[in-house]
């Protein structure tokens, strides 16, 4: 699956970097043409900048500009360098930064030792000077043909390729530092040729913001956006999930929760494919049948080795177990004691489940085809909406699903043929065979419509002949007759062929999705398919630290483990680590704590363990309990529980709300 | 030059003026420059005579009524020291036949709408000057060309919308309101005369103030309308917003205990991501009241 999602990320960014590269090159091209136009020397001191507007997930952004980099340095140029604004606080820092990256790139290509020491011992003054010569040297000695070079697509295209520049986060960057770094590079254009890549996590106006007119009248900008980070999601799910070919499912309410996250708080994808690797870890370490997700050859091959107990486990299974109590008495009887008769039938159980989401999928996204056009979208406009209200329950049940056959039975002929044709290609895609027929029925639909067509066109030139006589008539007249012709079209409910033909393959789509479309709950031995622990997968991603904070302090047995600390509500055992007593002990107390009492109580909680061990009341153990009752204080203040306050002598302010006494 | 100032008379420091301007030969200049003022007041000849004297390469257009510069008794004179982008279209009808040099009335209005569009987009730097020039030659209408300023929409995740919104309220309410906006049942605030004399100047104007990140919080869990569980995503989501620069930090980074924060959008802004939520912003805002 990993590799599906590294696949499907290069070919969503591909249309993106084409452009990017073929607008690389032109505007290269005119530097090289060297011509005298004076048009073109007038555009040779502009810049040119890419402005890629990648959206707000801004933990994405490091995967884009990897990709881009690599991209870049196999097509346009290998004088790639990316500049973080954190590196850059100034002037200096930015041409170290750019000096250094620069001669790193230049020295891959070339494996010359003596480049490296001459240029690492110019590393501390950089100047723009600096980096023109350095640029003329490499690319001059670009042309001897001795120097072994590493093979790569773009060497020979241009002897002196352009530098490019990426700014990572162009937002974060102070605008001094930029519009310096501008106006120096736009000086030396014609010698260093360097072009721009703005990475813009939010609106191309933040240029504008971030650089005066006079700055930016030295820069040429052209625009790039990236997908938006809803389509991603949509393709991903598509990809990973609405298919047969990784077996591996998610429940709903899994589904829920990751989308959730994905929608309310980032829009990032990582965190999205984060999180189904989570799941899938989950799955396969809590359920042991999930040894049988996999592909389906290599399941049936397992089935044969299953041991005994991962029968019993098979058996186990409440979704077998109905299975089970819907058979003859005789085949239960099999099921439950003969192990050869099980793992047969568990095989041939793990192909139905196989042919279910063959068709569950093909019906799916037939449903969303009608339904994605609607007003009002009474099933959700993105087919994972529609998806998780599948997986939820039965769909024809619910009331959008009503709303819905009853707006589609109002829809216009054009659209539905449309919908129709859409449908005819998934199904025809499919290589099932038991959708052959359903294919079939849907050309004899498209077909029909295209008659009623036909058919329409000759009634209309056949009533041409006979015109009809309108006679002049006043308002009372008009009136009656409108009435008569409401009162007409009430009772006789003739319909016309086309609203016949349109209930009729409404009626065929509402039975595809009785048969096919039945949520997953149904099918014997989904378990070992899809996971359904959501509330695990919620406690690991939805992490809140204070109540994490709050847990391990009030309970710490949850996290220690140890049996001893086990106590009821409301205790405190004498064993508990001290800056648990301490804080069971501040909870009790009201705005200001009084760090005499505290420290008293405190003393008698622990003296009480340490009486059974010796009655010693010494000196000694005061001033140690003393130092112990200090430290559970200041860790308790680090945590940002108290807070040390002027309002009274030697007490302490709480910073969180409790009941008080 | 100081036969240039003999032969324009006491214009000296316009003469000064315009050398420091032009610099010396092999200078960087600045592309172009705008000279105003009244009419018949000698711009035209003082120019002409410097460029004349120093033989640069200009064109001169005189007699520019602009309605977007609301003055119609002035003249400006402008120079295209580098029109390169224009000039093309400018002799386009001479070219074409249609008028002969002199005919600079004709000439003007034949590139006066031009030259409007240009100034809306390419003097803007909306687009660049290689579109420009790809469009002049596809003859497209360059109102299609969705410049940099059309795409301000910014897609955010709902909570960070609504993290935005506690924050602007914040910024722009004073502290001591937030009892009114936000509790079931609060006392009415009464406006005495006093205030209502001091307090004229409305927050808005007075730009936004810096609060505390709890206040921001309380104000969250009030507004939003389901139950929002504290979880670090909603934290690191404060930070996102920080690096996208529509909050700031206000103080020092290293500042742990109470970090302060600061809203730095627009009112429009910020109404049109509220109407996203469906959230009538206007209805919590202390100056609206």
């Amino acid at each position: 699956m990993k590799s599906e999602t590294e696949q499907l990320q290069e070919e969503l960014n591909k249309n993106l970097f084409d452009n990017l590269t073929e607008f690389l090159q032109k505007s290269h091209s005119g530097f090289q043409k060297n011509s005298r136009d004076w048009s073109c020397q007038i555009k040779l001191r502009e810049i040119p900048v890419a402005a890629l507007v990648l959206g707000v997930n801004v933990t994405d952004h490091d995967l884009t500009f990897r990709s881009l980099t690599e991209t870049l340095q196999n097509t346009v140029t290998p004088y790639v360098v990316s500049l973080q604004a954190k590196d850059c606080p100034d002037m200096k820092h930015v041409l170290q930064k750019l000096a250094s990256q620069l001669v790193d790139c230049g020295v891959d290509i070339k494996s010359n030792e003596e480049e490296r020491t001459q240029v690492s011992q110019k590393r501390e003054y950089c100047s723009m000077d600096f980096l023109s010569s350095w640029y003329r040297n490499v690319t001059q000695k670009k042309i001897d043909p001795k120097l072994p070079s590493k093979k790569r697509a773009w060497s020979g295209q241009w002897q002196s390729p352009p530098v490019v520049l990426i700014l990572k986060d162009m937002e974060s960057f102070t605008t001094k530092v930029l519009q310096d770094f501008i106006i120096v590079s736009s000086q030396h254009r014609h010698e260093f040729p360097l072009i721009l890549i703005f990475g813009i996590a939010t609106s191309p106006i933040i240029i504008h913001r971030l650089l005066p007119h006079a700055v930016s009248s030295l820069l040429c900008i052209e625009l790039f956006q990236s997908l938006s980070c809803k389509e991603h999601l949509t393709t991903v799910l598509d990809k990973l999930l609405l298919t047969t070919q990784f077996p591996f499912k998610i429940s709903e309410k899994v589904l829920q929760i990751l989308t959730n996250i994905f929608l309310y708080h980032d829009f990032s994808i990582k965190n999205f494919i984060k999180g189904l690797q989570l799941s899938l870890l989950e799955h396969f370490y809590s359920q042991p049948l999930s040894v049988l997700c996999c592909s389906l050859p290599e399941a049936k091959r397992r089935i044969n080795f299953l041991s005994d107990d991962q029968c019993e486990n098979i058996r186990r299974l409440p979704s077998f177990r109905r299975y089970v109590e819907n058979q003859a008495s005789e085949k239960q009887i099999a099921l439950l004691t003969n192990e050869r008769f099980l793992k047969e039938e568990a095989q041939s159980l793990l192909e139905n489940l196989h042919v279910y989401h063959t068709n569950y999928f093909l019906v799916l996204r037939c449903l969303h085809k009608f339904t994605c056009s609607l007003p009002k979208y009474p099933l959700g406009r993105q087919i994972r909406e529609l998806y998780c209200t599948c997986l939820e329950k039965d769909i024809w049940d619910s009331e959008e699903y009503a709303s819905t056959l009853q707006l589609l039975r109002m829809l216009a002929k054009d659209e539905l043929v449309i919908i129709l044709e859409k449908c005819f290609t998934v199904f025809k895609s499919s290589s099932g065979k038991q959708f052959g027929s359903t294919a079939q029925r849907i050309e004899d639909f498209l077909a029909q419509f295209q008659s009623l067509d036909a058919e329409a066109r000759e009634e209309e030139d056949a009533s041409g002949s006979q015109p009809k006589g309108l006679q002049k008539t006043d308002l009372y007249h008009l009136q009656k007759s409108l009435l008569e012709m409401k009162e007409l079209r009430r009772t006789s409910k003739k319909q016309n062929k086309f609203e016949v033909l349109r209930d009729k393959v409404v009626d065929f789509v509402d039975s595809l999705v009785r048969e096919f479309l039945l949520p997953p709950e149904t099918q014997p031995l989904h378990e070992v398919v899809y996971f359904s622990a959501a509330h695990t997968l919620r406690e690991h991603l939805n992490a809140a630290p204070r109540i994490a904070l709050h847990t391990a302090l009030n309970n710490p047995y949850y996290y220690l483990k140890n049996e001893a600390l086990k106590s009821e509500e409301g205790c405190i055992p004498n064993i508990a680590p001290d800056i648990c007593i301490a804080y069971k002990l501040h909870l009790e107390c009201s705005k200001l704590i009084n760090l005499v009492d505290w420290s008293e109580a405190f003393a008698t909680v622990v003296t009480a363990a340490e009486m059974n061990a010796s009655s010693t009341a010494s000196e000694e153990m005061d001033e140690i309990i003393h130092a112990r009752f200090i430290r559970a204080v200041s860790e308790l203040e680090l945590l940002g529980f108290i807070k040390p306050t002027k309002q009274k002598t030697d007490h302490v302010a709480r910073l969180t709300w409790g009941g008080g006494c | 030059m100081p036969h240039l100032e003999n032969t324009v008379l006491c214009r000296e420091s316009q003469v000064s003026t315009l050398q420091s301007l032009f610099g010396e030969r092999h200078h960087f200049s600045f592309p172009s420059i705008f000279i105003y003022g009244h009419t018949a007041s000698g711009k035209t000849y003082v120019t002409q005579t410097l460029l004349k004297t120093l033989e640069l390469k200009c064109l001169c257009k005189t007699g520019w009524k602009n309605s977007t510069f609301h003055c119609d008794r002035s003249v400006f004179l402008v120079f295209f020291l580098q029109a390169v982008l224009n000039f093309p279209k400018y002799c386009e009808p001479v070219v074409k036949g249609e008028a002969n040099e002199r005919d600079t009335r004709k000439l003007w209005r034949n590139i006066e709408p031009h030259l409007k569009k240009a100034m809306q987009t390419v003097y803007l730097r909306e687009i660049s000057s290689s579109q420009w020039e790809k469009l002049q030659k596809d003859d497209i209408d360059p109102g299609q060309l969705k410049g940099l300023s059309a795409y301000t929409h910014v897609e955010l995740p709902y909570y960070s919308k609504f993290i935005l919104i506690a924050a602007y309220l914040a910024s722009y309410n004073p502290a001591r309101t937030d009892k009114r906006f936000f509790l079931k049942h609060h006392g009415k605030i009464k406006k005495t005369n006093f205030l209502k004399k001091h307090e004229k100047t409305s927050n808005h104007l007075l730009g936004p103030k810096s609060f505390p990140l709890d206040r921001l919080l309380a104000i969250l869990y009030t507004i939003v309308d389901s139950r929002v569980a504290p979880t670090a995503n909603i934290f690191s989501q404060i930070t996102s917003l920080v690096t996208l620069q529509l909050l700031s930090l206000v103080g020092h980074d290293d500042q742990l205990d109470g970090p302060k924060y600061k809203c730095t959008v627009s009112l429009d802004f910020i109404r049109a991501i509220a109407r996203t939520v469906n959230f009538d912003i206007i209805k919590y805002l202390y100056d609206f009241l």
